[in-house]
Order: structure tokens, then C-alpha cells, then sequence
């Protein structure tokens, strides 16, 4: 299915987030997650189906002022 | 002098913050972290290409260092997208503590006062400890320590700008009004001399990050701008002179030789 993933078009055969985010090389232990801008906490990552369209941001720790 | 202070019931002994953006390397940021005595450092999260570790090589030198971490929400432009970057930074930085930060104009990153209140209050009932970053106005300070924020940093002047202290006037009255409330000068500061005012002013602390990042040696600049909060931190507690409009002789005015002369003219 297709899906936006930190603002680029994807195209991933995993259904839960868990498995999308393994699918696309995602390092579980620097990545927080939000799902059409709704915080999923990882500990809902396996639970978590995500839907044709939906809108994935990844996040990592950075640098900041 | 044992000068030591809490936020949030996390003791310190430092009251500079350090920004960790725009330093020419993690070994420069390191350094400059070391010199400046600080404990306590700002971080952001963004997003991420799986393909590139530069976030992940950041994260595990800052572990290193022992300091606090203090997430902000730099980027974010309304209550929600501060409130879903903070719950996102609490899981990863292990962390109740964030830096609000709520954008309401572009041009001079201005904070936007009415989201960054809701915010506030969203994020202070979720069990966060807000450090709000604000402008320096009175009343939008009062309502964010009324919904439970008890630290507030007010700019001294915008972001990365090095401008200093714009507004003298309205911190003083600042640190009159709100003397429960720890206040943090936050953005605008460039040279150690901002950073002593600040501090002689009676502020609790200093965060910044550009003047100290961009200078020609971060790390001299680091040791200076703690030397500067030391310095204004002292004089604060000292208690200073009052201004005077006219001239005063601080040599004794009694005995003065050539006293005669004076008098023939």
C-alpha cells in the first residue's frame, strides 16, 4: 500500500507499524513515531495497523537550540 | 561560593543551559559543553532518514557527558504539534522536561503567546515540566506560571540575533512579579557582557547557543560566558550601588590640599 513517510511516498507490504517501520530499515531505539500526527507510543507499535494514506513521521534525536 | 539552585526539585549548581545546535563538530560541542561548566543541554528531534546515523552518533556522545536533557519543540506552530513532539521526546529522551516552543512569526521566530499558553497548560496536565520560552511580556508570563509552568524563559532578543538585552525595562519588572517563578533568559544573547546582565538583573540562569557555537573558538567562548554568569550571579547577590544622576568623589572630599588656592580664586 502506499504511505507517507516523513513527507516522502512509500510503498511498504507490512500491515502494523512495527513491521513497516523494520520493513524500512528504521532503528527501533532512536525512533519515535507519530501516525497522522498523533503520537504512538512503542509500545503500541505492534498493535498498531496503519492504512493506505496514512502519514508516518519519524523522528530521531538531533541537535538543538 | 555554593550558589546552588533547583528546577523542577532537580538540584544544579551551573545556570547556564547550552544549545547544541550549529557547533562545526561533536568534538567541538563536547568541548565547549566541558568548559562551560554546564549542566544542562538542549536537544531536538527531527526527522529521520534510516539511511543516515547522524542522530544516532549525536545522542550517544551527549549520554556521555552526564548532563540533563532538555527536549525542545522548535518548529512546532501550534499547541498540538508542541504537544505530540513532547510526548515523542519524553519516550525517546527518557525525560518529563521540555522547552516549549510554540513559532508565531517566521521572520523574527517570535512565540506565539496564545498557543503558547494552551500548549502549556495541555503539557503541564500530561505531567510535563515546562520550560517555556516566551517574549518578555508581563502578562503572558503571568499566565504561564498560572497554568503550572515554573520556569520561564524570556528572550532577551530573537533567536541567534546576538542583540543582547532589548528590553531592560520589562525583565527587571519581570523579575518584581514573578519572584517564585525561575527565570531563564532564553535567545538573543551574543557576548558574556549579555549574559552578566541578565544575571545581575536577579535571573536564575542563561540558556544560549549561537554566541557560544559560532564563535571562532567555542570552547574559549564556553569558559567565558560561565565566568560572565558567574560574575553577574555574585554582583546580584552582593547587591549593587544605586544609580546615581550626579557625580560623587569616592576619594575623601575633607582635607583637600591646595584648599587655599581655591579659596584666593
Amino acid at each position: 500500500m502506499q504511505i507517507n513517510v516523513n513527507g516522502q511516498e512509500q510503498t511498504v507490504e507490512s500491515i502494523t507499524l512495527r513491521a513497516i517501520l523494520e520493513e524500512l530499515g528504521y532503528d527501533e531505539d532512536d525512533s519515535v513515531v507519530a501516525v497522522n500526527s498523533e503520537f504512538v507510543p512503542k509500545v503500541q507499535w505492534n498493535d498498531r495497523n496503519i492504512h493506505p494514506n496514512d502519514t508516518l513521521d519519524v523522528l530521531a534525536p538531533m541537535v538543538g537550540g | 561560593m555554593d550558589d546552588k539552585w533547583s528546577v523542577y526539585d532537580t538540584k544544579l549548581t551551573s545556570r547556564l543551559f547550552l544549545g547544541t545546535a550549529r557547533y562545526p563538530s561533536l568534538a567541538v560541542l563536547q568541548a565547549a559543553i566541558k568548559k562551560s561548566g554546564t549542566e544542562v543541554v538542549t536537544t531536538s528531534l527531527r526527522r529521520q532518514n534510516p539511511s543516515q546515523k547522524g542522530g544516532k552518533s549525536f545522542w550517544n556522545k551527549l549520554q556521555q557527558l552526564d548532563c540533563w536533557v532538555l527536549p525542545n519543540t522548535a518548529g512546532c506552530h501550534t499547541a498540538n504539534e508542541a504537544t505530540t513532539l513532547a510526548q515523542m521526546s519524553r519516550e525517546i529522551f527518557q525525560t518529563d522536561w521540555i522547552k516549549l516552543e510554540v513559532t508565531g512569526d517566521e521572520y523574527n521566530l517570535q512565540p506565539d503567546p496564545f498557543e503558547l499558553v494552551v500548549a502549556a497548560d495541555q503539557l503541564v496536565k500530561l505531567g510535563f515540566k515546562v520550560f517555556a520560552y516566551t517574549t518578555e511580556d508581563l502578562v503572558l508570563c503571568s499566565r504561564l506560571r498560572d497554568v503550572g509552568c515554573e520556569v520561564i524563559m524570556p528572550w532577551g532578543a530573537p533567536i541567534g540575533t546576538g542583540k543582547g538585552i532589548l528590553n531592560q525595562y520589562a525583565l527587571e519588572t519581570l523579575r518584581n512579579r514573578l519572584p517564585e517563578v525561575s527565570l531563564v533568559l532564553d535567545a538573543g544573547v551574543g557576548q558574556p557582557s549579555h549574559v552578566a546582565q541578565a544575571m545581575e538583573l536577579g535571573f536564575d540562569g542563561v540558556l544560549l547557543n549561537t554566541a557560544i557555537a559560532t564563535a571562532d573558538d567555542p570552547a574559549q567562548m564556553a569558559e567565558a560566558m560561565k565566568y560572565a554568569t558567574l560574575a553577574g550571579r555574585t554582583a546580584y547577590l552582593a547587591g549593587p550601588m544605586a544609580e546615581s544622576g550626579t557625580a560623587n568623589p569616592s576619594t575623601p572630599n575633607v582635607d583637600l590640599p591646595f584648599w587655599q588656592n581655591r579659596q584666593q580664586n
